[in-house]
């Protein structure tokens, strides 16, 4: 319940954030990252909930054609969490694959949904999409680098209980 | 947790359909309001110079502070209005997308709007002499008085029902509404101007910016009765302008050519919350010599197939 409150803070304080400073953040610069590393930490029904509800308000806030990023995200997410969710699963008899590194899956739904959002919201011209694109990146990338870090370390530290859907 | 991205996907897509719906505008603007006091907060410590705190003694006077917070609100409340504009102008391109490829495929209008010019024989009423020569000459056709002789002020056009005219139909001099008919007799017919006290009718504003001419807020225009017109029903979210231009939003209800109102002379946010829209007419009812009944009329070609 504590973790789900902070998160909420921090979503809604990052969502006012972006709202402010329109001038030095582009849209879903911080949100986004900070949604994708709410879904990462919570690996439950609550991070989908709030990283939805959070990115549907920014939808709501500044409306581009729909969110399909915010859904992208959150099918992407869910997918890869579950898939880990099996992967972990001991078996004796099953020999399994080794998973991704810890940041990969991460990552990879943010890059998705960045680059979702960017064509979203050039209404699908690329030649403008592609920077905005980058730009975003170079500020998502090093947001969720410091969210997974810290929540790597928690792991790590024992601060934090791992668990399974 | 699929059951929780689910959920999330079907808030989205209701809140994307509600959007485009234009159902959720008053969402927005309490999503604005309770976020506006945190924004304020992030905005004015951002604002801060480099090289001082929060903590800082300032160096504006009282004055000056509440001059500055004053101003800060105003531009708060005009980006939330951009904001909506914005919005709502993305949402009338990707219609307009949608409708060019409609159109591209379909054949003719199935209504189509033509203009039955009128020689106007007074400013002021039927004069004594013409009434008494239309009820003289009706008396041979055995019409009665009710169907020759129109009662009351305004323009009187030399058109009646025997050329299709009725009463509501507009009355324009190029494309700049004059007026509407409103008593209609065999021969004759009495046009209502815009600027009577009981005329109104559905109108929009047309902002000119240098990028190019876009869409403002509905209304509904009303004569004064001094020779002047006012745009009321105005949302406080929209924004209205000096010399932004007024057109119809329909004719008789029904879509179809915009017709010019005239500019407007006087806008005034008031402090109740609402636009006080002052419209100078586009004509001068002197000078007019003829005009055009606008008439909306089925394509006979379409209704005669649908009808095989």
């Amino acid at each position: 319940m504590k973790t789900n409150f902070i998160w909420l803070l921090l979503l809604w304080f990052v969502l006012v954030l972006e709202q402010a400073r329109v001038d030095l953040l582009l849209s879903q610069s911080l949100l986004m990252p900070v949604a994708v590393a709410c879904l990462f930490w919570q690996r439950n029904g609550a991070g989908s909930v709030l990283a939805g509800i959070a990115l549907t308000v920014h939808w709501l806030l500044q409306p581009v054609l729909a969110p399909i990023a915010g859904a992208v995200v959150l099918v992407l997410a869910t997918m890869l969490i579950a898939r880990g969710a099996r992967q972990a699963t001991w078996s004796p008899t099953v020999s399994r694959k080794s998973m991704n590194a810890w940041w990969v899956d991460p990552l990879f739904v943010l890059v998705v949904g960045l680059a979702c959002h960017s064509i979203v919201s050039t209404e699908f011209n690329l030649q403008t999409a592609a920077p905005a694109f980058l730009s975003r990146l170079l500020i998502a990338i090093p947001a969720l680098g410091l969210l997974l870090f810290a929540s790597h370390a928690a792991e790590e530290f024992g601060w934090r209980k791992v668990s399974q859907m | 947790m699929w059951f929780g991205t689910c959920t999330m996907l079907l808030l989205m897509a209701t809140v994307w359909v509600a959007n485009t719906v234009g159902y959720l505008t008053s969402v927005r603007m309490a999503l604005q309001n309770v976020m506006s006091p945190a924004r304020l907060a992030v905005a004015a410590i951002g604002s801060l110079p480099a090289g001082s705190s929060a903590t800082a003694e300032p160096d504006f006077t009282d004055s000056e502070v509440v001059e500055l917070q004053n101003a800060l609100l105003e531009n708060e409340l005009q980006r939330r209005q951009l904001l909506i504009e914005n919005a709502r102008l993305h949402n009338e391109l990707r219609s307009t997308k949608r409708m060019a490829a409609i159109e591209a495929v379909s054949s003719q209008d199935l209504v189509d709007f033509v203009a039955v010019k009128a020689k106007i024989l007074s400013h002021a009423g039927l004069s004594d002499s013409l009434r008494e020569a239309f009820i003289d000459a009706g008396k041979a056709q055995g019409l009665q008085r009710s169907q020759l002789v129109v009662s009351g002020a305004g323009l009187v056009l030399d058109k009646g029902t025997d050329q299709g005219i009725a009463a509501g139909q507009k009355v324009a001099h190029g494309t700049a509404v004059v007026g509407r008919i409103s008593k209609v007799s065999q021969w004759v017919g009495l046009v209502q101007p815009i600027t009577a006290e009981d005329f109104s009718a559905a109108v929009q504003i047309v902002k000119l910016a240098p990028q190019g001419a876009s869409y403002g807020a509905k209304g509904l225009l009303e004569g004064t009765g001094t020779g002047g017109c006012r745009v009321t029903a105005i949302p406080y979210t929209e924004s209205v302008a000096v010399g932004d231009e007024v057109f119809s939003a329909d004719i008789d209800g029904v879509q179809g050519p915009r017709l010019y109102y005239g500019r407007v002379v006087h806008a005034e946010f008031s402090a109740g919350g609402e636009w006080d829209v002052r419209v100078e007419p586009a004509f001068q009812a002197d000078t007019l010599q003829e005009v055009a009944v606008v008439q909306q009329r089925l394509n006979t070609a379409r209704t005669g197939v649908a009808r095989q």
